[in-house]
């Protein structure tokens, strides 16, 4: 019997036509639902294909790449996809870490903040889109009576319908929703730094700010870059609060990529230049996952 | 520091602190959840009261279409969408949980194959997986509008269940056999020395002491597809499929919003995953943790 159990071992004789079994299903299914419409968008792409004109399919090559970065409503789209992401994923990784550092601490109440937290990252982004719509309302929004009522503006305003507060808002509501998710894998990270190193440097003389400067943040330093990667991804791939608040207006102020690919594959019916719109996106968060998952590999998580 | 009394005005620094917090966090939602239970009047009303005088549930009652015909055709008039909200509840949930159970059946094999078994191209596997997370969903819905259009499956819940289980399937295995991995291999050894087979290993050592493991992954696959909208509004045309989101997100369609059912909508949709995630707050928290620092 012993030796049977020595031979069951995981580590013993490899088994790879088991494992291939056990992971036909899972495969089958991300071949179907992922990789053919992968292989199949890139096809659309180098043609001209219209739904509403499914005759005139043509083969164009990089036709429709180079019509996309010959006009102006890609560059605008891109403009402000940037902005977008820069400030959305600006302010929730300062307040999500922010957050982190302070349920860190001990204080009455934390674990009543802890469990607070999480409500925003598991309400759906379009009820999350919803909520703000109401809070931005311009006859009876409460953020307008607030601000109102402590004089930083001296009427209401519709701020969903000005091109100058129509991005803002949408970083509001996008940093709303994402700050839990940062902290909680920020909040993970500060759990993980030894005691001791606070000790030491306390011993040095090293006082509050240098203890952070010295200890804290290089220990945080990986996660942090982990962070602002999932978070670019998830900033490139922003369409449901878009769709929700503002639909990518007033005029195009709030039209980011992922927008602009929705507008122009389902409203425009033009498949052939969404799947481009598409691919530049995909080649963009592809490149960041390479960075992702060499981060990943060089910490060793990866080889165990 | 552990024992260690704290400076009064370091507790009271850090209390104002998570005040501020705890008035962003929690204030949006309290906003929403107080709007619904308003009536029209006094949502309306200047300034806003932060809490209603009488708490009325007419909106859930038009919202859900319960209530006297005269009382349900006003709502009507008010917003059209109101009467999809029901059904759109019933698809939400047929296809969560399908996705959940589908989940966790395809997500199993394959996460015990990484924690259990040796095989060569283990690591590329697992790399082609977390590959796969990296797909922008705006990527796929264009070519998938397509496949499924001719496929005939558009306005389908079983379109919806395909397309979710491929967008969870990665995250899910990744959680399960790093889960698996923390389970101590000795005692399947042990089952083994008992005259235990493989499959009774599984079922009645390794699937048991997984309990958490395997409740996270169902409640996360869940509420990825019940919060899913990108591919629910473009697969879907009628309330024979629509999903809660996408109803709810039809309220802001019309030019005049009536907010007081679309809160109460937006409370209903968000009713599930905030439940989950206060029951299972650990669970998903070291989920969460685990997943994603480690990829």
């Amino acid at each position: 019997m012993a030796a049977r159990a020595r031979g069951w071992r995981t580590s013993d004789q490899p088994q790879p036509l088991l494992a291939f079994v056990l992971n036909s299903p899972a495969i089958l299914l991300l071949l179907v639902m992922v990789l053919y419409p992968i292989l199949y968008s890139a096809w659309l792409s180098l043609h001209q294909y219209n739904l509403r004109r499914p005759r005139a399919v043509e083969f164009i090559g990089l036709g429709n790449y180079i019509e996309i970065f010959s006009t102006p409503q890609f560059w605008n789209a891109a403009r402000i996809t940037l902005v977008f992401s820069i400030g959305s994923i600006g302010t929730t990784v300062l307040l999500g870490t922010l957050l982190a550092l302070l349920l860190n601490e001990r204080f009455p109440g934390r674990s009543v903040l802890r469990a607070i937290a999480l409500i925003p990252w598991a309400i759906p982004p379009v009820v999350n889109g919803l909520v703000w719509q109401w809070l931005f309302e311009g006859q009876n929004g409460l953020i307008n009576h607030i601000l109102l009522s402590v004089g930083v503006i001296d009427s209401y305003q519709a701020w969903l319908a000005h091109p100058t507060t129509a991005l803002p808002a949408l970083v509001i509501a996008q940093v709303w929703n994402h700050v839990p998710f940062v902290a909680i894998v920020m909040l993970a990270a500060l759990q993980t730094i030894p005691g001791e190193l606070y000790d030491a440097a306390r011993v040095d003389g090293a006082n509050v700010f240098q203890r952070f400067w010295y200890v804290t943040f290089p220990w945080l330093s990986h996660s942090l870059l982990l962070v602002l990667i999932t978070q670019t991804m998830v900033a490139l791939r922003t369409f449901d609060i878009v769709y929700v608040l503002t639909g990518g207006g007033p005029g195009d102020s709030t039209t980011v990529i992922a927008w602009l690919t929705y507008v122009t594959t389902f409203s425009f019916t033009d498949f052939g230049k969404g799947n481009a719109y598409a691919y530049i996106i995909a080649l963009v968060t592809m490149t960041l996952s390479i960075f992702y998952i060499r981060m990943l590999w060089k910490r060793g998580d990866m080889s165990k | 520091m552990t024992g260690a009394r704290q400076h009064p005005l370091r507790t009271a620094l850090l209390m104002v602190f998570a005040l501020l917090f705890f008035i962003f966090l929690f204030g949006p939602f309290y906003w929403m959840v107080v709007t619904s239970l308003m009536t029209e009047q006094e949502m309306l009303s200047v300034p806003p009261k932060l809490w209603p005088s009488e708490l009325s549930f007419d909106n859930y009652m038009a919202v859900l279409g319960l209530g006297d015909p005269q009382f349900l055709a006003e709502a009507r008039n008010r917003a059209p969408a109101v009467f999809e909200v029901r059904q759109g509840l019933v698809n939400s949930l047929i296809v969560g949980i399908c996705v959940a159970i589908a989940n966790i059946l395809i997500a199993t094999p394959a996460a015990y194959t990484f924690s259990r078994l040796k095989f060569g191209y283990s690591l590329p596997l697992l790399m082609v997986y977390l590959a796969t997370r990296m797909v922008p969903p705006i990527m796929l819905v264009v070519p998938m509008f397509l496949i499924v259009r001719n496929l005939g499956l558009i306005d389908t819940p079983l379109a919806l269940v395909a397309v979710y289980c491929a967008l969870t399937l990665p995250f899910s295995i990744w959680l399960l056999q790093s889960y698996f991995r923390t389970m101590p291999v000795e005692l399947e050894e042990a089952a083994v020395i008992d005259g235990a087979s493989r499959w009774q290993t599984v079922r009645m050592v390794l699937l048991p002491l997984s309990l958490p493991g395997l409740t996270c992954v169902a409640i996360l696959a869940f509420m990825g597809s019940w919060s899913e909208f990108l591919f629910a509004v473009t697969f879907t045309n009628t309330s024979a499929s629509r999903t809660l989101p996408v109803v709810a997100a039809s309220f802001v369609d019309t030019a005049s919003i009536q907010f007081d059912y679309v809160m109460a909508a937006g409370v209903i949709t968000a009713l599930p995953p905030f439940l989950l995630a206060l029951i299972f707050q650990r669970f998903i928290v070291s989920g969460l943790s685990s997943g994603a620092v480690k990829g």
